[in-house]
């Protein structure tokens, strides 16, 4: 068939069919949602458009990137990490194709009832204390119900903020574009000078 | 196809960064003013190719257009990845400012080697042919991109082998529909353009005066 025959339409047909051919999620990203549950950090990995990471390697760090554990997302991408310490946690997810993606949680978001962060009592994991069955409840044990039940309600409303934020949005790409424009005038510029 | 901050080592990211800005340095060098507005065109083609997201079932894809810049721009398809990606990291996190010269270099060099590699066969004046050189551009580019992800991830201390294989497996279609796309982009554009392309063309003889305007 010579070059000439082919005409615009059934490239542009072969492209949109081409669309049609791609099974595997093309890894991108790699995106992390972690919130605290009780006494846990539970979330989980996922790329673009919403798919799930499974074995993903998730590690947990104490201020100073003290290692606080390391676990693995399950089948659904999703992990859960039992809190020991208040203190801020940083959650570093890495896949093994080489993506990253970091969360922080404050330590203002964790009960009140763990024991406070000290760098030398890391390696010592003590078990946050649980409180006891009690027909009358304390203050503090009041806090906890509702901080539970509060971040119970939350975690959706979290959940679609990050993804609200990860989204790419068009006036991003019309600004990039905007910007390339501009980097060939400047290149024109510097063209035209050298010419002169 | 990007590397995240925090993953590689300092002299690699060094070493990424001094080889980038070579490519770059030559890119640059090369570039005729002529050819500007083509590398302003195709760099946004390669930030916007790669930001929107095709959902497909329950994933989705993207295309790299590494392959088909490579063959149209040559040595200044560094400039263009370099950019391209400049943008992804800062307006969307894609990859990172640290990792910009290794993600670059892995991008663009795939690129050059197919300007050199597979140029010649768009010379061909049978679409079939100018095809499957722009498949083997597409793909080629990718496949080579991939197995510089991979070498550069064991650098920073992850096996060679399952990296590798998980990478293409994962790519493997992807590679398939950017052979495709880059092979039906290059036969337009062979048929409406040709001196887009920097390579001498043989014509029948009939249409021998017709002269290629960035033939050398």
């Amino acid at each position: 068939m010579p070059v000439g025959k082919i005409r615009p339409m059934s490239i542009l047909g072969g492209m949109f069919l081409s669309i049609f051919f791609v099974h595997e999620a093309f890894a991108h990203d790699l995106h992390l949602f972690a919130a605290v549950e009780g006494k846990n950090i539970t979330g989980y990995t996922y790329y673009h458009g919403d798919v799930r990471v499974p074995d993903v390697e998730i590690k947990v760090y104490a201020p100073q990137e003290k290692l606080l554990g390391q676990i693995t997302t399950d089948d659904n991408g999703e992990f859960k990490f039992a809190l020991s310490y208040k203190c801020e946690h940083t959650v570093v997810a890495v896949s093994p194709d080489g993506h990253r993606a970091t969360s922080v949680i404050k330590a203002e978001d964790l009960p009140d009832d763990l024991p406070a962060y000290h760098a030398s009592t890391v390696e010592a994991y003590p078990e946050a204390k649980t409180p006891k069955a009690n027909l009358t409840l304390s203050e503090t044990q009041l806090k906890i119900i509702v901080d539970e039940a509060v971040a119970k309600q939350v975690r959706p409303l979290r959940e679609q903020l990050e993804r609200y934020e990860n989204k790419v949005r068009l006036r991003d790409i019309v600004g990039g574009i905007g910007f390339i424009v501009g980097l060939a005038g400047v290149s024109f510029y510097f063209a035209g000078k050298r010419k002169n | 196809m990007h590397i995240s901050e925090g993953i590689m080592t300092a002299p690699m990211l060094a070493g990424g960064a001094v080889l980038t800005a070579a490519g770059v340095a030559a890119g640059l060098r090369k570039m005729e003013t002529a050819r500007i507005c083509q590398v302003a065109v195709l760099t946004a083609a390669f930030f916007v190719g790669s930001l929107i997201h095709v959902p497909i079932g329950p994933s989705s894809a993207h295309l790299m257009l590494c392959g088909l810049l490579g063959l149209i721009l040559g040595w200044a398809a560094f400039p263009a990845i370099l950019v391209g990606l400049f943008l992804q990291a800062v307006m969307f996190g894609y990859g990172g400012l640290m990792v910009l010269g290794v993600n670059t270099f892995n991008m663009a060099l795939p690129a050059v080697a197919v300007f050199y590699l597979c140029r010649q066969g768009i010379k061909s004046n049978d679409a079939k042919w100018v095809f499957v050189w722009g498949f083997t551009a597409g793909a080629g580019a990718m496949f080579l991109a991939g197995i510089l992800l991979a070498g550069s991830l064991y650098s920073a201390g992850r096996e060679f082998k399952p990296v590798v294989e998980l990478i293409l497996i994962v790519h493997l279609p992807v590679m398939i529909i950017e052979g495709l796309v880059t092979g039906w982009a290059v036969v337009f554009l062979r048929k409406v353009r040709p001196e887009i392309f920097q390579i001498y063309l043989m014509f029948p003889k009939e249409k021998e005066s017709l002269s290629c305007q960035w033939a050398k």
